[in-house]
């Protein structure tokens, strides 16, 4: 992809206090609009502390030291693990509706915008009820909803669904998902459910203390099953067994199959070729 | 059966009549078993879990932990046999130093200081936490809190522990580095009863794998055969490992489990 990026860090590095350890560290990264990056990474890796920075809020709302150049062509909104550390509202309908006040839209904007980012989030007729009776997904959903309000075109997600069910998170990944397919939306998302994450971003980047260690399409960026194991990184079971059929000169190494529905088509042409060489075979003895 | 440590004879549970959230449950847990108990949200687990130390009781049946009815003794008798550790660790730790709050359970026992000092020596360094005895519990990782709670209930030295998911929320290595310890006490002899999402941990780990669905047990077997059960995984919203359903598409019985079992036999159908 080529242009201008949405969002891009240059150079940055960032200590929460003078003088210690930086947590970024000289890092590098664009966002071309429309993309649908992926950050993963251990525990205190570092990956919070780039989304924060994407989203601009270090070094806005937090005292440390920042160098570098972070440049933003688009609103952003931010969506954080657990979605109940950011309701305020007594209602679904108050919560989305907080961010809108703040930002001055008259009672008859507000009315329309909840109803529409409620049905962009599949939660219509919610707008009574309060966030926190709601299952987790429903809430994460909710929390979702609040920051497409303000109609940002970059959507920034801490570790989503690390604390919901496999429900909850698929409905937060479908969401996804669908905002990419039709709101054109540009999204970057941490998590450690690499599965998920290869089925959805275009690209995915390791943090390591710090340091970003890679910035690769999908597909390459596991690949590298070494470099990503070594990282404490979960590299998804159908990855690796395309990775060793291939070692096996059994499949060509592209396209890769990240999910069990591309496993089983790769595996079928693999069959394929088999029998084919088989009758080649048959037929010239 | 006569080896059973948990035994629950039509056990039904509701808090409001009209939501029965267990329904005529009958399960036997024998000693030594790994069980994974896994199902859709709201089917019923953490309330089939609770049944098991007495936490809660059933509002028709009975529970019997090592042939007692739980309505008849205490929960904090039941605890030396059965001990619950909770999803969120933050939920049971509240004491000033991962020692005192190791100490805490048995210390309640009434046992002699020097045996509440070994137990906690043994427990924290079953959890690889020893070194880190007189450090504050709260600004620890969350991986690091999970342990804690573990080694407070190893302190108690049940027979049974039951963990309700053990491993939200922990990266890769925490989620290895847990069940690594909860395989090592298996190991040990104690017996696991474990809720958990995750079905790549249950085809490794488990040795059985109870399946519910809206209060009842739809599936009980060891994991190769309940992953085989489509139709009745799917009615549960429980999907099994990519392996297996891999597995699955391409016919292979019996189902493999893990990467390394799927490998070896394609070794052979390649071959």
């Amino acid at each position: 992809m080529t242009g201008q990026p949405i969002l891009s860090l240059s150079d940055v590095s960032w200590s929460y206090e003078e003088g210690q350890a930086p947590v970024l560290r000289q890092l590098h990264l664009q966002l071309q609009a429309g993309e649908a990056v992926g950050v993963v990474g251990r525990s205190g890796s570092g990956k919070t502390t780039l989304l924060l920075t994407l989203a601009g809020l270090i070094p806005a709302n937090y005292a440390g030291s920042f160098a570098g150049q972070r440049l933003a062509a688009g609103e952003i909104g931010i969506v954080f693990q657990d979605p109940e550390t950011q309701f305020i509202g007594l209602t679904v309908e108050e919560e989305i509706a907080f961010s809108l006040e703040n930002k001055g839209y008259s009672d008859q904007q507000i009315e329309r915008r909840i109803e529409e980012v409620l049905q962009l989030v599949g939660l219509q007729g919610f707008e009574a009820r309060s966030p926190f009776e709601l299952s987790g997904g429903e809430k994460q959903r909710v929390a979702i909803a609040s920051a497409l309000a303000v109609s940002p075109q970059i959507l920034i997600l801490d570790e989503p669904t690390s604390e919901l069910d496999p429900k909850g998170a698929a409905e937060v990944f479908q969401l996804l998902h669908r905002l990419r397919r039709e709101e054109k939306m540009t999204i970057v998302v941490s998590s450690h459910a690499t599965e998920e994450l290869a089925r959805f971003c275009d690209r995915v980047v390791l943090l390591s203390e710090g340091d970003l260690r890679l910035d690769l399409p999908t597909a390459s960026f596991f690949q590298q099953i070494g470099l990503l194991e070594q990282e404490g990184i979960f590299v998804p079971d159908m990855i690796k067994l395309h990775h060793w059929l291939t070692e096996q000169g059994q499949l060509q190494a592209e396209p890769t199959s990240l999910t069990v529905e591309e496993m089983i088509a790769a595996f079928q042409r693999m069959e394929e070729q088999r029998r084919g060489r088989h009758e080649r075979l048959n037929h010239s003895l | 059966m006569s080896d059973s440590i948990i035994r629950f004879e039509k056990v039904s549970f509701h808090y409001k009549a009209e939501q029965p959230v267990l329904k005529q449950i009958d399960l036997s847990i024998r000693s030594g078993e790994f069980i994974a108990l896994i199902g859709g949200n709201g089917s019923g687990k953490t309330t089939l879990a609770k049944h098991c130390n007495g936490l809660y009781k059933p509002t028709d049946g009975a529970v019997y932990v090592e042939g007692r009815d739980t309505r008849e003794v205490s929960v904090a008798e039941l605890s030396r046999i059965v001990s619950y550790c909770y999803q969120n660790p933050d939920h049971q730790i509240f004491q000033s130093t991962i020692g005192e709050e190791v100490a805490f359970g048995p210390s309640n026992l009434g046992l002699a200081k020097a045996e509440i000092e070994e137990r906690v020596t043994q427990a924290l360094e079953a959890v690889g936490l020893l070194p880190y005895r007189e450090e504050e519990p709260y600004f620890v990782s969350k991986g690091t809190r999970q342990k804690i709670a573990v080694a407070s209930i190893l302190a108690m030295k049940p027979r049974v522990i039951v963990l309700d998911e053990p491993t939200t929320g922990l990266d890769h290595r925490g989620v290895m580095e847990m069940m690594a310890l909860i395989q090592s006490l298996h190991r040990q002899g104690h017996t696991i009863l474990a809720i958990t999402h995750d079905m790549r941990l249950v085809a490794e780990y488990a040795q059985r794998v109870l399946v519910l669905h809206k209060g009842e047990i739809v599936c009980d077997g060891e994991p190769r055969h309940v992953f085989a059960q489509t139709n009745a995984l799917s009615l549960a919203q429980v999907e099994p490992p990519a392996v297996s359903r891999f597995a699955q598409a391409l016919g292979l019985t019996p189902l493999p489990l893990t990467l390394a079992e799927l490998q070896d036999r394609l070794v052979k159908e390649l071959t």
